[in-house]
């Protein structure tokens, strides 16, 4: 039966080699309309007019601006997300209650709304004619249009991206040596710090990179509770826009090959922690 | 002892520290970041009474942008079925030079900023772009009209299915195959009878994302889709110009209505999954 | 250094787990808590450890409550049936870890710790062992890595739960010998949950056999070998025959065979041992089914009142003469009749 098989797929590649050329050729011409065209239409765009020009529209202050805006964003929605899906995983894996289930629907929820409604239902509590506007208005505070309102939105859009890696790890490695650190007289501390945390480092990582590279390219939920203000509340994915509404192709070419070159950063990374990722899976499979 | 008694109702004891701190923060949390904000968008639109959420549902401009963006999120999703699926299987089953490469790149809808992919399609599929421009003179028009809403929905729905589909493909006993081909099928029979069963259930999962991924999409689509109110016109964009006109209420309505068709056909998606998954067990 | 159990009941949504247990582990003593899955050993053992709390009952420790302290405060060294080590420290860490997060003002000094490790990995044979992974050990190194972490915080208890459940049968044999030489020299109170009874009387002084959350016996296996408390006992201990049997009359009553017995009267079972049978003119009626000689011994097999028995004999043993087919009397120089669980109707004979 063996030998057989062997023969048979030995002999297979020759048969349909033609029908195997067909498809491949297929899927890589399909792969070079749908992604690969428009990732080098970005770079030859950005370069319409030489590099000079594209490093000069780089180099203005409201580029600058937007792209401390948006790593400031990250630099708040990440870690929080980070924090918030350690705290879901461990209680959804480590204990079990009633309600669970529809605990772990609703931290999945976000990924299935569209993001202009995880913007929109912000702008219904914090808008001008929002839930809280009275209250807002009497303390003199200001929340749309503002880089708080951003926060908001991004943390809401890459709420789940945490969470989502961890859970299934921590299911499958189970408690079990949380529960012999215990028995050898680990503090809470120390079994999180020492147990815990070191057996999910990759996904953890993996978790953060994902929500980092969609915290940092978030549009549509961020363009709605924006306002657009230049300097101010504007990140890089919405200067794109505003730049290609002005007509300014080089400007708005190069800041996106800006922002596509942070996602290729984040694709050779992810793929460099799938790797580990899968280690730690794989090694837990061999015991 | 009474007080672990008393516990017990809802939930099973641990000795595992943290179980108070960690559901603390993680309900305080999905409810300051999910649960109040979306009970808002289900409570805005009754405001000014149910006749005005039939009417902002039922008027023409609304029923155009949910009919184009739930229409075009299917079209491409089953685009998707067909190519990603064809781009699973070219890569799990052969090896060709650049391979690794190709594989890498299936995600970069994944990361990269839906607003940059909105202008490079546009760019690409526009009348003046270097694909656009050889479709020009065969009358194809795919920047600016609905089907430029497919192409992006294409793009971003992508990834879904292909890495939905990968690892059973890649866990599939080759074997099997090799004893459909010993006993004489076809190729076409193979593929229809030995590989597509086994691998529905992932593909249909993948399809079901892709679609949601379609209807809510935002950036992506607003360049390319010329955003013509009854023609070209996604839901999402609707939302943002009533928003802009400061109509909140017609805005929640309309992102209330995306979430229950969404979910309503999603739910329909899942029933067909299991019926499928009870089927082949 | 005793442990004590009292009335302990843990009841899962409503189903119970253990009844009623009440249990005395002596100091120094090698436990086991024997017993088919679902009969609550493991639920037993986690109570004893704190992983788990009962609904009624209590545990005491020298007297000292020990449902009261967390498990972290008991000092008990664990076992998990998955050894539960560390994936990502060496050996060395593992076992140390224990000593290592005590608070600063108990904990040893370093090079302490380090003599400590080293004392445990020459104990259990894993000298040079120190700098591997747990994914870089055999199945049985792996256990004695185990052992090793629970041994080093000098319990006060030692718990091992099914600790040879995933090895293959010959290293399961050579662990078994080296844990008992181990409890020896270490002398630690120990209770080790099995459902392999050869395991419970190779290794322990004493068994607890336990039955849908009841204790069905606790003694030295000798005792529940020679004097078992119930038919259900008879039976878990190893090869046996448990017919149904009436007893009135002074008098125990198995289809067509009697025999005296000061058993209360009533139905019970009448339970007898492979070895307690010999050929003989009287006792029950019984046919040989196959005869199979192997060296200078030989098995026969006998259907006993509808029941399949083996029999090992030396071969010139009047059994293995006869033919498969050829009808046997035999009789039981020795049987017990029993009640089918629990509390006895007193043994015979």
């Amino acid at each position: 039966m063996t030998a057989e098989t062997l023969r048979l797929s030995a002999a297979r590649p020759r048969n349909l080699s033609l029908g195997r050329g067909l498809l491949i050729g297929l899927a890589l011409l399909w792969l070079t309309l749908i992604v690969l065209a428009p990732l080098s239409v970005i770079l030859v765009e950005a370069l319409r007019k030489g590099l000079g020009a594209a490093v000069a529209s780089l180099s203005q202050p409201d580029v600058w601006a937007a792209a401390r805006l948006t790593l400031l964003t990250t630099a708040i929605a990440t870690p929080l997300n980070a924090v918030f899906g350690l705290a879901a995983a461990w209680c959804v894996t480590r204990f079990d209650f009633i309600g669970k289930t529809l605990l772990m629907a609703l931290i999945d929820l976000p990924l299935s709304v569209s993001p202009v409604i995880s913007g929109l239902v912000w702008v219904l509590l914090f808008g001008a004619s929002g839930w809280f506007a009275p209250w807002l208005n009497a303390a003199g505070l200001q929340i749309m249009f503002t880089p708080v309102a951003i926060v908001l939105a991004t943390i809401l859009v890459t709420l789940p991206y945490v969470a989502r890696e961890l859970i299934p790890l921590m299911q499958q490695q189970g408690s079990d040596e949380e529960l012999a650190a215990l028995t050898l007289g680990a503090r809470p501390s120390a079994i999180f710090l020492f147990i815990t945390l070191p057996n999910v480092r990759w996904a953890l990582l993996y978790g953060v990179l994902l929500a980092n590279a969609r915290a940092m390219g978030e549009f549509g939920a961020v363009s709605v509770v924006s306002g657009h203000i230049r300097g101010l509340t504007n990140t890089l994915p919405l200067h794109v826009e505003i730049l290609y509404n002005e007509y300014d192709f080089v400007g708005a070419f190069a800041t996106a090959a800006l922002l596509a070159v942070l996602a290729l950063l984040t694709l050779v990374l992810k793929s460099f922690l799938e790797h580990r990722h899968a280690d730690d899976l794989a090694a837990r499979g061999r015991r | 002892m009474t007080r672990q008694a008393g516990r017990r109702a809802w939930r099973t004891p641990s000795p595992l520290p943290g179980f108070s701190l960690s559901l603390g923060f993680t309900v305080a949390y999905l409810s300051l970041f999910v649960l109040i904000p979306l009970t808002a968008l289900a409570i805005r639109p009754w405001e000014n009474g149910f006749d005005n959420v039939i009417a902002a549902v039922a008027s023409p401009r609304a029923q155009a942008a949910l009919r184009l963006s739930f229409i075009a999120a299917a079209v491409a999703a089953a685009v998707n079925a067909i190519m990603g699926g064809l781009l699973a299987w070219v890569l799990t089953r052969y090896d060709f030079p650049g391979k690794r490469l190709a594989d890498a790149v299936i995600d970069l809808p994944f990361a990269l900023p839906t607003a940059v992919a909105g202008i490079a399609l546009t760019a690409l599929y526009a009348q003046n772009g270097p694909i656009g421009g050889l479709l020009a003179p065969l009358g194809v028009k795919i920047a600016y009209t609905p089907v430029g809403v497919v192409v992006a929905m294409i793009f971003v729905g992508l990834p879904f299915v292909v890495r939905s589909i990968q690892p059973v493909l890649q866990d599939l006993d080759q074997e099997v195959e090799a004893a459909a081909e010993t006993l004489g099928a076809s190729p076409f029979q193979r593929a229809t009878r030995v590989i597509l069963p086994a691998v529905l259930p992932a593909l249909l999962s993948g399809v079901g994302l892709a679609f949601a991924r379609g209807v809510g999409e935002y950036g992506s689509v607003i360049f390319i889709a010329g955003n013509m109110p009854l023609r070209s016109e996604i839901a999402p964009l609707l939302i943002v110009t009533q928003l802009e006109q400061f109509d909140y209420a017609g805005a929640a309505t309309i992102g209330m209505a995306m979430l229950i068709l969404s979910f309503l056909i999603l739910l329909g998606f899942n029933g067909l999954q299991g019926l499928i998954a009870r089927r082949g067990a | 250094m005793t442990l004590d159990i009292q009335s302990i009941t843990r009841a899962y949504d409503g189903l119970p787990a253990l009844d009623n247990v009440s249990l005395t582990v002596r100091d120094g003593e090698f436990l086991a808590l024997l017993g088919p899955s679902g009969s609550g050993k493991t639920t037993l053992l986690r109570i004893m450890a704190g992983l788990d709390r009962p609904s009624a009952g209590q545990v005491r420790f020298n007297g000292e409550d020990f449902l009261a302290l967390s498990p972290r405060e008991r000092r008990v060294g664990m076992v998990f049936q998955s050894y539960a080590l560390f994936r990502h420290m060496t050996v060395a860490d593992n076992i140390a870890f224990g000593l290592k997060v005590r608070p600063r003002g108990s904990r040893p000094a370093r090079a302490e710790i380090a003599e400590r490790v080293h004392d445990l990995l020459r104990l259990i044979q894993l000298e040079g062992y120190d700098a591997r992974y747990p994914s870089q050990l055999s199945g049985g190194q792996r256990q004695r890595v185990a052992l090793a972490r629970a041994l080093a915080i000098e319990p006060r208890l030692l718990l091992l739960d099914e600790p040879f459940g995933a090895l293959d049968a010959r290293v399961r044999r050579d662990l078994r010998r080296w844990l008992r030489q181990v409890h020896e020299q270490t002398g630690v109170t120990t209770v080790l949950v099995t459902h392999d009874q050869e395991e419970a009387l190779e290794l322990a002084d004493r068994v607890v056999i336990l039955r849908q959350g009841k204790v069905e016996q606790v003694d030295t296996p000798q005792a529940l070998y020679d004097r078992p408390a119930s038919a259900f006992v008879h039976d878990f201990l190893g090869e046996g025959l448990q017919l149904q049997a009436t007893v009135a009359r002074g008098e125990v009553m198995s289809s067509d065979w009697r025999a005296p017995s000061d058993a209360p009267t009533g139905d019970a079972f009448l339970c007898i041992r492979p070895e307690d049978l010999e050929a003989s003119d009287t006792g029950l009626f019984g046919v040989v089914i196959s005869s199979l000689r192997r060296g200078d011994r030989a098995r026969v097999a006998v259907s006993l009142h509808g029941r399949r028995l083996e029999l090992d004999r030396a071969v010139g043993d009047p059994l293995t003469i006869l033919a498969p087919g050829e009808p046997v009397r035999l009789h039981p120089r020795r049987f017990h009749v029993l009640a089918e669980r629990g509390d006895t109707l007193t043994k015979s004979a």
